[in-house]
């Protein structure tokens, strides 16, 4: 790892290793928002050029395959016979499996008689128990998983540190339990692999790094408390700062991400959302996080924005009509090197499904080309300038 | 060929259908009219450039359209005034202005402006369509300015009426075209005189010239086509049932929305050589398809149009290798195992020596 000497920005290297092959990611990096298994409007053969993309699959997605709750996911991973990377056909992606979904979620609640978790999530409501969450981490076999918790995102910043506080004792036990019972499957599982008959049985459970949950509301002590908690139990390999999402300031969240950051260990990974923009993820990288969880190039792709860093131009606007130019002079993806900003203005002018698909590619690609200016940045020791420069440009763009 | 109407086969980028082996692609020539306008095409390097397209595209003459939107047209012998959809203004289509914005697309093959009927209409609209077909075809020849290098096809048409077809077939073979269309079918019509209609057109067009038979379909209606003779099609079909959840197999069509889908983890068809079977389930598909997500439409779209693909690539080896015959029958016979067969195939095949049954 390194560290940045004017910031507490720091660089590494993430190695997963997944049966036969190994992925490396360098950090700071963007896990991307799946919606049920692939990345929004993109098949998986759009992203070969792009080998080293993290993504991140929603449990709310995968907990139950049917209306009715009655097929578990686990249960039809165990009849598939392989992981969720290959029911997805997502290799060779890292895979990040969230608790916290990233899509509209509004909170999650623990019935502690009943040893139930209630989902609420775009009006409606996912009840399962702690053992069918373990069993969906253990058969989905993704390269991290995410810890149960509870939280809200019912105007949080008015919660009562009386609120926050049960919040999160409750997160925390459900987090020891979740560890414990998790290092139980994983040595369970250890034995099982030496077993000469069970050989082709999931192998890499041990592989994977379970991510702890850190939060505390806006309360300052009551952050650095969980923190420290959270950060004590055994086989925790990484951390998910839960800080509200994108509905607080950004200096806010930079603000709670210092008070959590400073009291985990420095050699684990640290991961927040980054999806509301280039500046958030900046501001929070010179924090100190890691990774990020991110919807930004679908939110782009929706609007008809086309990166070409460090700005952004819309695509609908008609000065495009009869630009023959890719859509980022500075961008190698296959995009770029096929198609003008004319054709994608026209398909988005026509609402075709194409703009979408193509925009998200190129996005997609720009997107993690941000983050190897960030990692070189770091690596040469310019971060400090190259964040300032970086923010004058983008104000230039708007001005 | 699939249909990409507005210069993008429904969300397939050009490299896949290239993987998919699909030689050339139709475009609307009313539709790209609107909307990047020819101009625009013409200044940025015609279609194939646009879309980034490294093979063949046909360009219909937009007289489709006067069906399709017949509520915002009025018909005159000069040619059609449409409403434009864009703006609200009177525009009109004529066979010169047709051909003129079918130069500037540039595509490979361009069609005659034709008056369309709908395949069910009947009575004398029907001939007086036949005879403005045949006038306007040489109103279209007499405007082509790119004939060094765009292929224009002429289009037979003459309804439902054989006397009808033999007329426009004997002048348009009389004008010695590059190609030939049979149109004003596809349209609803009874199986059983559609395709009697083709047999007939198929019989007098000449035979070193390609057929081509419009809006033509579903893949039994593509087997039985290519028996009676016709060499090109064209049809949303594979892409449009994509979209509302339907694969096509050897065995017929699936449905991925069905519940049997979700515990189902073998590819969409087992016989199927296409990138999709080789990796995705059903099982996937079927949880991965919904309104907010395209993914999978693309998969299904992408699967669909491999199929049609495969299919053609089949019949056209099995003529070279003298084996057509029980090709068809065992294509047929796959695709009905579970309803009888339609007379009318059976007739129709009959007629060209493939008789389904051992006699």
């Amino acid at each position: 790892m390194d560290q940045d000497t004017e910031t507490n920005a720091r660089t590494g290297l993430f190695s997963f290793y997944k049966s036969s092959y190994k992925v490396e990611c360098k950090t700071p990096h963007c896990l991307l928002v799946t919606c049920r298994g692939s990345l929004p409007h993109v098949t998986n053969d759009l992203l070969s050029e792009l080998p080293s993309l993290c993504l991140e699959l929603d449990t709310c997605d995968f907990l139950y395959f049917n209306s009715n709750s009655k097929l578990k996911g686990s249960q039809v991973l165990k009849e598939f016979g392989s992981g969720i990377q290959e029911y997805c056909q997502l290799q060779p992606h890292p895979l990040y499996l969230s608790f916290i979904s990233q899509q509209e979620l509004e909170k999650v609640t623990y019935s502690a008689k009943r040893q139930q978790l209630k989902c609420y999530q775009r009006g409606s409501c996912i009840t399962f128990s702690e053992s069918e969450y373990l069993d969906l981490v253990h058969t989905a076999d993704c390269h991290m998983a995410e810890c149960p918790c509870v939280t809200s995102y019912d105007d949080c910043s008015s919660d009562s540190s009386r609120t926050i506080r049960d919040y999160s004792e409750q997160s925390t036990v459900l987090q020891s339990n979740f560890i414990k019972q998790w290092r139980f499957v994983s040595s369970f599982h250890f034995h099982d692999r030496n077993n000469v008959h069970d050989s082709s049985h999931h192998s890499s459970f041990d592989h994977s790094i379970a991510i702890g949950v850190v939060q505390g509301g806006m309360d300052i002590e009551q952050r650095k408390q969980h923190a420290k908690t959270i950060s004590q139990l055994t086989g925790i390999g990484g951390f998910y700062i839960d800080a509200l999402q994108s509905r607080i300031k950004l200096v806010e969240q930079q603000r709670l991400a210092h008070i959590s950051i400073s009291q985990l260990p420095t050699s684990s990974p640290r991961v927040m959302n980054g999806s509301t923009s280039l500046e958030q993820v900046i501001g929070l990288v010179a924090c100190g996080i890691d990774c990020f969880i991110s919807s930004y190039p679908y939110t782009l792709s929706i609007h008809g924005y086309a990166l070409d860093l460090p700005h952004k131009n819309n695509l609908w606007n008609i000065q495009y009509r009869k630009d023959k130019n890719p859509l980022s002079l500075h961008c190698s993806c296959p995009v770029c090197r096929q198609y003008s900003r004319a054709y994608l203005n026209h398909l988005l002018n026509v609402h075709e499904m194409l703009a979408m698909t193509l925009l998200m590619v190129h996005n997609t690609t720009q997107y993690m080309e941000f983050f190897h200016q960030l990692q070189r940045a770091i690596e040469t020791k310019t971060f400090l300038s190259f964040q300032k420069q970086f923010l004058a440009n983008r104000r230039v763009n708007y001005s | 060929m699939p249909v990409g109407t507005q210069a993008s086969v429904k969300g397939l980028t050009s490299e896949q259908l290239d993987e998919i082996n699909c030689p050339i692609v139709l475009g609307n020539t009313f539709h790209l009219a609107l909307r990047p306008g020819e101009e625009t095409l013409d200044q940025l390097g015609g279609i194939q450039k646009f879309m980034s397209w490294p093979r063949s595209v046909l360009t219909d003459s937009g007289g489709f359209q006067m069906v399709s939107l017949l509520e915002l047209s009025k018909l005159t012998e000069e040619g059609v005034w449409f409403q434009s959809p864009m703006d609200g203004k009177d525009m009109l289509l004529s066979p010169e202005r047709s051909i003129a914005i079918q130069n500037k697309i540039g595509a490979d093959i361009i069609m005659a402006l034709d008056d369309v009927v709908s395949s069910t209409t009947t009575g004398p609209r029907v001939e007086e369509a036949t005879y403005r077909t045949i006038r306007w075809l040489d109103r279209c020849w007499n405007a082509h300015g790119r004939k060094h290098d765009q292929a224009l096809f002429g289009i037979v048409q003459g309804g439902l009426e054989s006397k009808l077809r033999d007329v426009c077939l004997e002048e348009l073979v009389k004008r010695d075209l590059p190609g030939y269309a049979i149109g004003g079918l596809a349209g609803g019509e009874d199986k059983k005189l559609f395709w009697k209609m083709v047999n007939q057109c198929t019989d007098k067009l000449p035979k070193n010239k390609p057929r081509y038979c419009m809006g033509v379909g579903y893949p039994v209606d593509l087997i039985v086509c290519v028996a009676i003779g016709v060499d090109m099609f064209d049809c949303v079909y594979p892409a449009r049932t994509a979209r509302f959840g339907t694969a096509l197999t050897w065995d017929g069509t699936i449905k991925i929305k069905s519940s049997s889908m979700i515990r189902d983890y073998g590819p969409l068809d087992r016989q199927c050589c296409c990138k999709v079977c080789q990796q995705y389930s059903r099982s996937f598909l079927h949880n991965n398809f919904g309104r907010d997500e395209t993914a999978t439409v693309h998969l299904l779209t992408y699967h669909n149009i491999a199929h049609i693909s495969q299919l053609m690539k089949q019949l056209r080896e099995s003529i070279i290798e003298g084996v057509f015959p029980d090709v068809v029958r065992s294509l047929i016979l796959q695709h009905f195992q579970k309803e009888s067969i339609p007379e009318w195939i059976c007739d129709a095949l009959a007629a060209v020596q493939i008789p389904l049954k051992p006699s």
